[in-house]
């Protein structure tokens, strides 16, 4: 004997017979679920990947605390450091500046000499070849600049200095935990390996290239076991006037960029998420509210049959779970391939050994999050509409929803138009899920393009002629006397500067620019005014993340020495980089304080090449190496761009097909009334567009705003205590975005209304029930 | 069947000789359905006069919607002809069908399919306001027709503020509106109270004096305003009732 299927059964059935027939709204939700959940944890798969990457190489390689730089320290030095509180270890290394000479041209190298292969503190980790020794005449290269050279272990390299030069086999390639984001100086954003690197050498060819002479130890390398803080200040007092730089973590920028990076990309991913998010919940609750008012008849039915509201709610929410449940599901196994294409886009600027995904729980949270919502949506809509007795659910000719409104009468329209018009407002939640949509998808589009605009613009005004006349930019090495500046073939009018790390009276750090006499570093007011003569300026980031403006007076800790000055800001200045305050050279002097220069910035008539091959120059770069590097960050960044771009697009075509495809599917009667009453189905169309123009036009309306809000958001994300960048977005771009959000609404209209000509009237006119 | 109303297949000498407002012959309908076909209407033979009632009845599955379709230009016959004042209508492109429908037929549903966003008047003035009748005859404004039908202080009431019956004959006045040559009913009472469908009927009965008008239905009630019965079984024509 068979026995009769239950009534649990027949609820399976008709779940997935409204699968089978509500198809549209199946896919919105599975879509937008999938979506929310593949694009928060793709990105969180990326940044979490890097981030786990950056620790499990501070923790292997027993990355440095503290970073010291002083004039020189004495065995002595390092013995009390050792001793202080809270220090758990200490090294010292001792650098010097080289070229690499390659058939293309010269790479600047700072070379660290292998005193001690056991090294406890930041042990760079052997890529390829042998380890790192101290005998013999070996050289070891950074595995990013070999690789960018074609240089494997084996090869011959050529290193040359100011005092000597030699052809060495390259022993290995290394990766440094120092130097895990390698930027030169501050005014470059992305490690070049074609520009600059390091490399490792053992004392006997550090005795080549520089003449025999032992060379000081400069950099101090602590381990602190505690507050990194507390030891700190102890350093400073111990170090006293030897004190050149002091970095953590937060602070020395080849490491602190990784670690920014993985911030910036992290906020990143939140915001874009964040708005997905939102938009996809809110276009699934729609897609789920719908369903059920389009089955009006059939809960009346249902419910004419015995069976309860619960039961009804449940039927509907069991079909929002199996779509969005499908959803989450693909939306998880899609993240690990999106993980690992946008963290493979940041390989080429990172020098870390491993690269992998890695999640958190919070993909789960967020999985939760959009079933529920799911759920939410399907629960409240078919809680709502089960208040109706069934009677009133079975009443033919009318459907529950579509009240008419007067809307279109005044406006003297004809009656067609009427209809469509008080069709769009007598469902605002259609015309709202569309109007966000839209708005949501140009907020993407603009991050999307402005993006890259916003970095371009940056890079072409900050080293455009008008702004950095300059021809390059020469850094000298630490402790070159004034005397022997002056002694350089720098040209005949360049300006020489003074870069100095400070902290204010609460120890926030950051930077000063002491200006000598000259014009290649122009200044501008916020406003626009040129800011010249003797003054204390403030660079608009910085003023706004000190707290200070013009009038207010600042106390900064001077290194080397120096004490501290209390200095009255005059005026904040518009300049994206170095971030900090800009000082004039007599005023700076007029305080007492001494002007050194470290740096210069030198006109077309300095000689290069000389400049280039001086014992006192650790770095040349030109203008257009400047500019090129700041364009690159573009590069860096161009998957996490085009995953912008993709998902607005795809949110764009989601939210306005559904919706569409909803309006259709409801208005199918209506179009077969209309057209039984002699509308040509071109007039029928042409009706049908008013909905997703509406929606689109009202979006585009408030999009633009929207997108620029939205980007200027992103952009404070890539600000950091070096660089802050100015919101652009350029005409092209902008109409771009316009053009793809309307080009997705017309091919949406498109698609719709050949649907309208295959109306078949006889089976849409048959009877409802 | 109304006094003066004549069987289809009364002899022909025993006729009055009105306007045919619409021939068909040998009209067939074949549904397919997978490698199943259905034969919705058998080779039938029809003449609808101006000025007169048709009334098609026969049971579910009779073929009475399918006839009421192929005259109105709604759906296309398998094989046999519909000519409409000279007019081949089984011939006619889609867009020529479209002007059929919108010159020369006005429908009445069994479910009005009025459109819920339009007011009673603007439902009506949707139908007739793109409508050109051979002649230059100008539709019925849309508050007149209303009023024809009793609705005349309804024009500005949206569907679900009226009635069933309402709903109906703002329906009817929709389709009189246009002054079709031809006026299709589709179980226009079938979801109507007995007195409700009997007004739907009246006006109906009334639409006749302007136009041919045909009404299939499964209500045996409307024999009373008929001047035409055909009945249908299977896809055919089997006669008059006694």
């Amino acid at each position: 004997m068979t026995r009769a299927p239950t009534r649990s059964r027949y609820q399976r059935r008709m779940v997935w017979g409204d699968v089978r027939a509500s198809w549209t709204q199946f896919v919105a939700v599975f879509a937008m679920a999938c979506m929310s959940v593949a694009a928060y944890t793709g990105l969180e798969g990326a940044w979490n990947g890097l981030r786990t990457n950056l620790d499990q190489f501070a923790a292997d390689s027993s990355m440095a605390d503290l970073w010291l730089t002083t004039t020189g320290v004495t065995p002595d030095d390092t013995a009390r450091l050792a001793a202080l509180p809270g220090v758990s270890a200490v090294e010292t290394r001792t650098q010097a500046p080289a070229r690499l000479v390659t058939s293309e041209g010269e790479v600047w190298l700072d070379l660290v000499i292998v005193d001690d292969p056991s090294w406890k503190v930041s042990r760079p980790q052997t890529m390829s070849g042998s380890s790192l020794a101290a005998q013999g005449t070996s050289v070891w290269l950074d595995d990013r600049l070999a690789g960018a050279h074609s240089l494997a272990p084996g090869a011959t390299v050529r290193l040359a200095s100011a005092a000597g030069h030699g052809s060495y086999t390259l022993a290995g390639t290394v990766m440094s935990p120092d130097r895990v984001y390698d930027v030169r100086s501050p005014d470059l954003t992305v490690p070049d390996p074609y520009a600059y690197g390091y490399g490792y050498v053992t004392p006997a060819v550090a005795a080549e290239l520089y003449g025999g002479a032992p060379l000081p130890a400069t950099a101090v390398l602590l381990r602190v076991d505690g507050d990194a803080s507390v030891v700190e200040r102890q350093v400073r007092e111990e170090v006293g006037t030897r004190l050149v730089s002091l970095d953590d973590r937060t602070t020395k920028a080849t490491v602190a960029q990784a670690f920014d990076r993985v911030t910036t990309i992290r906020n990143l991913s939140l915001l874009f998420s964040g708005l997905f998010v939102l938009v996809a919940v809110l276009a699934m609750y729609t897609s789920v509210r719908r369903l059920v008012d389009a089955q009006a008849k059939q809960i009346g039915m249902l419910r004419a049959l015995g069976f309860s509201r619960g039961e009804l709610v449940r039927h509907f929410s069991t079909f929002a779970l199996v779509a969005g449940g499908a959803g989450v599901l693909a939306g998880l196994a899609v993240a690990p391939v999106l993980s690992m294409a946008v963290l493979r886009s940041q390989e080429p600027q990172f020098d870390l050994p491993s690269w992998s995904v890695a999640f958190t729980p919070a993909p789960l949270v967020v999985a939760a999050v959009v079933l529920a919502a799911c759920l939410a949506g399907a629960a409240l809509a078919a809680r709502s509409c089960t208040r109706g007795e069934p009677a009133e659910l079975l009443r033919p000719g009318v459907p529950m929803t579509s009240r008419g409104t007067k809307a279109g009468k005044l406006a003297g329209l004809s009656y067609p138009a009427r209809w469509a018009t008080r069709d769009a407002t007598a469902n605002p939640v259609r015309v709202f899920m569309g109007v966000v949509g839209v708005v949501g998808s140009m907020m993407l589009l603009f991050a999307g393009f402005g993006l890259p605009d916003t970095i371009a613009g940056e890079a072409e005004a900050s080293y455009s002629p008008q702004r950095a006349p300059y021809a390059a930019r020469v850094d000298f090495v630490l402790g070159t006397p004034p005397q022997a500046v002056e002694t350089l073939p720098l040209g005949t009018s360049p300006q020489l500067l003074m870069q100095l790390p400070v902290a204010t009276a609460d120890g926030t750090r950051t930077t000063v620019t002491v200006l000598g006499s000259g014009a290649r570093f122009p200044l501008t007011s916020t406003s626009g005014d040129h800011l010249g003569g003797n003054g204390v300026w403030l660079t608009k980031a910085a003023a706004a993340r000190l707290a200070l403006g013009p009038g207010d007076t600042a106390t900064l800790v001077l290194p080397q020495g120096m004490g501290t000055a209390q200095l009255g800001v005059d005026d904040v200045a518009d300049r994206a980089a170095p971030q900090g305050f800009v000082i004039s050279g007599d005023t700076w002097t007029g305080a007492g304080l001494p002007f050194v220069p470290t740096s210069a910035l030198v006109g077309d008539d300095a000689d290069l090449r000389e400049l280039a091959t001086s014992p006192y120059v650790s770095f040349l770069v030109d203008r257009a190496t400047q500019r090129d590097n700041a364009l690159s960050l573009m590069d860096a960044l161009k998957g996490i761009f085009m995953v912008l771009r993709v998902f607005a697009v795809v949110l764009t075509v989601v939210v306005l097909y559904a919706l569409g495809s909803l309006t259709f599917d409801e208005r199918r009667r209506q179009y077969a009334t209309l057209k039984v009453l002699g509308l040509p189905n071109s007039e029928l169309r042409r009706l049908s567009m008013v909905d997703n123009t509406v929606m689109t036009v009202v979006g585009l309306a408030l999009g633009v705003p929207g997108g620029l809000w939205f980007l200027s958001v992103y952009v404070a994300q890539f600000n950091t205590t070096v660089v802050s960048y100015t919101v652009r977005i350029s005409a092209v771009s902008v109409a771009v975005a316009l053009g793809l959000a309307t080009l997705v609404s017309s091919l949406t209209t498109l698609l719709l209304g050949r649907r309208i000509g295959r109306v078949d009237v006889v089976e849409a006119l048959k009877g409802v029930d | 069947m109304r006094p003066g109303a004549v069987p289809v297949d009364a002899p022909a000498e025993a006729r009055p000789a009105p306007k045919t407002v619409i021939e068909a012959r040998s009209l067939t309908k074949v549904y397919r359905s997978g490698s199943q076909e259905i034969v919705a209407l058998d080779g039938i033979d029809l003449d609808i006069l101006h000025g007169q009632v048709t009334v098609v009845l026969g049971a579910s599955g009779s073929g009475k919607s399918t006839v009421l379709n192929l005259l109105g230009g709604m759906d296309r016959p398998t094989s046999g002809t519909v000519v409409c004042a000279g007019t081949a209508v089984h011939t006619l492109s889609d867009a020529a069908l479209t002007r059929y429908r919108r010159d020369q037929v006005g429908f009445v549903f069994q479910h009005y399919n009025l459109i819920p966003t339009l007011t009673a008047a603007e439902n009506v003035g949707i139908g007739s306001s793109r409508s050109r009748r051979a002649g230059g005859r100008s539709p019925v404004p849309p508050r007149d027709a209303l009023a024809l039908l009793g609705l005349g202080d309804r024009g500005g009431s949206f569907p679900y503020e009226l009635s069933g019956g309402q709903m109906q004959r703002v329906a009817i006045a929709r389709a009189l509106a246009k002054r079709p040559a031809l006026l299709l009913a589709d179980e226009p009472t079938g979801a109507l109270d007995s007195r409700t469908g009997a007004e739907v009927m009246e006006a109906l009965a009334a639409a006749a004096q302007a136009a041919a008008v045909v009404v299939v239905t499964h209500n045996h009630s409307f024999e009373e305003i008929a001047d035409q019965v055909v009945i249908l079984r299977d896809g055919r024509v089997v006669g008059s009732p006694q």
